[in-house]
């Protein structure tokens, strides 16, 4: 009789030291936190979607999702947004204007669609002076910049192929980039900041690779200006997107992130006035279709 | 009794064209000038003018008391500023000395960029080209054009700023600030159109792409404001200084005869643009005259509505279609 009371009891007290190393455990992955905090860990968190991670964890997540949609992210982009994504980046890629002589960055640029209309700008533009002009097509996930590579050889946008253009491949890190200082004249990044777990290292980077007179455009899923509409844009988000993930790539965990991460991002005057604490000048923001996303724009000067 | 009114209107139309001898608010703070100017230059012994000259001073006078308040509180203000700036600015609100600094950092580096590319225009006309050429001679990469979105208008109201801001200048060395009285109020107007006309010489081939940008209802905000305010320093610098509803003819009736005359530029072959100088005195002097004719035929107007009136009724009746309404 005793034996079995000191048994149960030991179990029982073995199952509360569980639950409560548990529940600790799931504290510290789904909060409400609100970017970083100090946990008890030295690691300061930070959000993945509506979740809280550890910065460490986060590049790794990241990175998982993008293996995982890489094969079918065009198809899914062109699906999500019913095609609108592709006047989105024609608008940002004539916004930038690109002229010959131009060094382009393009960071998060994976599957390559702002460097090949960054490229087809340059084709239909007269080179009377035959001046070179380059691009740099980088991403985290070397994944992503493969399938773009194999696009590019389809389309026929390749150094060889080209006249007057180079274009470079390479895997890089957003937060730490392998290039020297003021070594191009354009950075733009595409829909790839808000997945940054650091965006003021991000930059700080931009501004340092640039030239003077270089220009940096982000464009970038944010907040719309109505909230009627904003509503509307909640429950496509949230009730239409990760179902048809499921249906057209067989992932509803990434597009779920996806969309959550867009309500992480913040709004386009915050995010103008960080670009402007990295040093940039002149800087302003555009939204397209009522705020689904905005370009935002800054020079070095 | 009609040649008395005729002269009595005569007198008040000269009222209006020539100067009168008033300070304004805006050299209030160069040289205050005593009021009994303005009662000795009163012209006629009408009780109407007289009113008007106690009117305008009083205004002025209270314009400058103003003037002198806003200064006063603006000194206050940035005694604050210089204090609480030190912190640093946080509020986005509060244009803290960093700010202006920046902006006026931002704006140099535009102006330098527009000048440089002024030089390719006779080439490349008003376009974004230019300002590329421009930027790259200036130092920068080609990329900066885009801190002009507009393009070519960017580089023409530029142009115009400049030129006006040259005019502007020119104008007040001749009356020295506004103060010295002009003699040929019209000579003088014809005279600054002439100059300001001028200065467009160089851009004469590409000058029909600039109007057709400054006409686009996109720029119509910037370009309206730079032609009133013109029009405006150049009435002013002429000496007008009327307070009725002739100020808004007198510069609407100028910036229309400039636009004429700067079309008629545009076609003009001769040699130093000799006739659009005479086509611009023949306007000039058709707008006096038309300015006269109307004055004079103001207590006219109500015979004309009469008599045009009977007329219509009489040929109602003819064709058959008049009837008793009441």
């Amino acid at each position: 009789m005793q034996s079995t009371r000191s048994t149960r009891l030991l179990s029982l007290a073995r199952r509360f030291v569980h639950t409560r190393t548990a529940a600790q455990s799931t504290r510290n992955s789904k909060g409400m936190g609100s970017g970083a905090e100090f946990t008890s860990g030295k690691e300061q968190t930070t959000h993945f979607g509506f979740q809280t991670v550890r910065e460490s964890e986060k590049e790794q997540k990241v990175h998982e999702v993008f293996e995982q949609v890489a094969n079918s992210y065009d198809v899914m982009n062109d699906a999500m947004s019913l095609g609108i994504h592709r006047l989105w980046k024609d608008v940002f890629v004539e916004r930038l204007g690109p002229t010959h002589g131009m060094r382009l960055l393009d960071m998060a640029g994976g599957t390559g669609d702002i460097t090949f209309r960054y490229l087809r700008y340059l084709n239909n533009q007269p080179n009377p002076q035959q001046r070179p002009s380059h691009v740099t097509v980088s991403d985290i996930n070397q994944h992503m910049l493969n399938v773009g590579e194999e696009r590019a050889k389809r389309l026929g946008l390749t150094t060889d192929q080209l006249s007057n253009c180079t274009v470079a491949w390479q895997c890089a890190d957003a937060e730490k980039l392998p290039f020297p200082d003021a070594s191009f004249t354009a950075y733009t990044i595409a829909f790839g900041i808000r997945n940054c777990t650091h965006v003021d290292k991000v930059l700080s980077e931009a501004y340092r690779v640039l030239q003077p007179g270089g220009r940096f455009m982000c464009l970038e899923f944010s907040h719309l200006t109505n909230e009627t509409m904003q509503w509307l844009y909640d429950q496509y988000s949230f009730q239409v997107i990760p179902p048809m993930g499921q249906l057209l790539a067989g992932q509803w965990q990434a597009y779920q992130y996806l969309v959550e991460s867009i309500r992480r991002f913040p709004k386009q005057e915050q995010f103008k006035q960080m670009i402007e604490q990295a040093g940039f000048d002149q800087v302003s923001y555009e939204n397209l279709t009522f705020g689904v996303v905005s370009i935002h724009s800054g020079f070095k000067l | 009794m009609a040649n008395v009114r005729c002269l009595y209107k005569l007198i008040r139309l000269q009222k209006l064209l020539l100067p009168l001898n008033a300070t304004s608010s805006r050299l209030a703070p160069l040289q205050p000038r005593p009021l009994t100017f303005l009662i000795a230059r009163s012209y006629g012994k009408d009780e109407k003018t007289a009113n008007l000259d106690d009117f305008r001073a009083r205004e002025e006078q209270r314009e400058r008391e103003r003037d002198a308040a806003d200064q006063a509180a603006e000194k206050a203000s940035q005694k604050e500023a210089g204090g609480g700036g030190g912190l640093g600015a946080t509020g986005s609100e509060s244009r803290g000395p960093e700010d202006n600094a920046k902006q006026a950092k931002v704006d140099a580096i535009r102006a330098k960029i527009l000048d440089a590319a002024l030089q390719h225009v006779p080439q490349q006309g008003w376009t974004r080209q230019a300002i590329i050429l421009g930027a790259e001679e200036s130092g920068y990469p080609s990329v900066v054009h885009g801190m002009f979105p507009e393009g070519g208008f960017a580089l023409v109201s530029h142009f115009n700023g400049k030129c006006n801001a040259q005019l502007v200048e020119s104008l007040q060395q001749k009356t020295d600030g506004g103060k010295q009285e002009v003699e040929d109020p019209l000579d003088f107007l014809v005279q600054a159109v002439r100059q300001r006309l001028e200065m467009v010489t160089p851009y004469k081939t590409h000058w029909p792409q600039a109007m057709a940008l400054l006409a686009q209802p996109q720029h119509a905000p910037t370009a309206l404001a730079q032609v009133l305010t013109l029009v405006d320093d150049i009435c002013y610098y002429s000496g007008d200084r009327s307070v009725d509803f002739g100020w808004y003819t007198r510069r609407v009736g100028l910036a229309t005869i400039m636009k004429m005359t700067e079309l008629y530029f545009l076609q003009d072959k001769s040699p130093g643009h000799a006739q659009t100088w005479e086509f611009l005195k023949t306007r000039m002097d058709e707008a006096v005259q038309l300015q006269m004719m109307l004055s004079q035929t103001e207590g006219m107007t109500h015979t004309f509505q009469r008599s045009f009136n009977s007329a219509f009724i009489t040929a109602r009746n003819i064709l058959g279609l008049g009837y008793n309404r009441n």
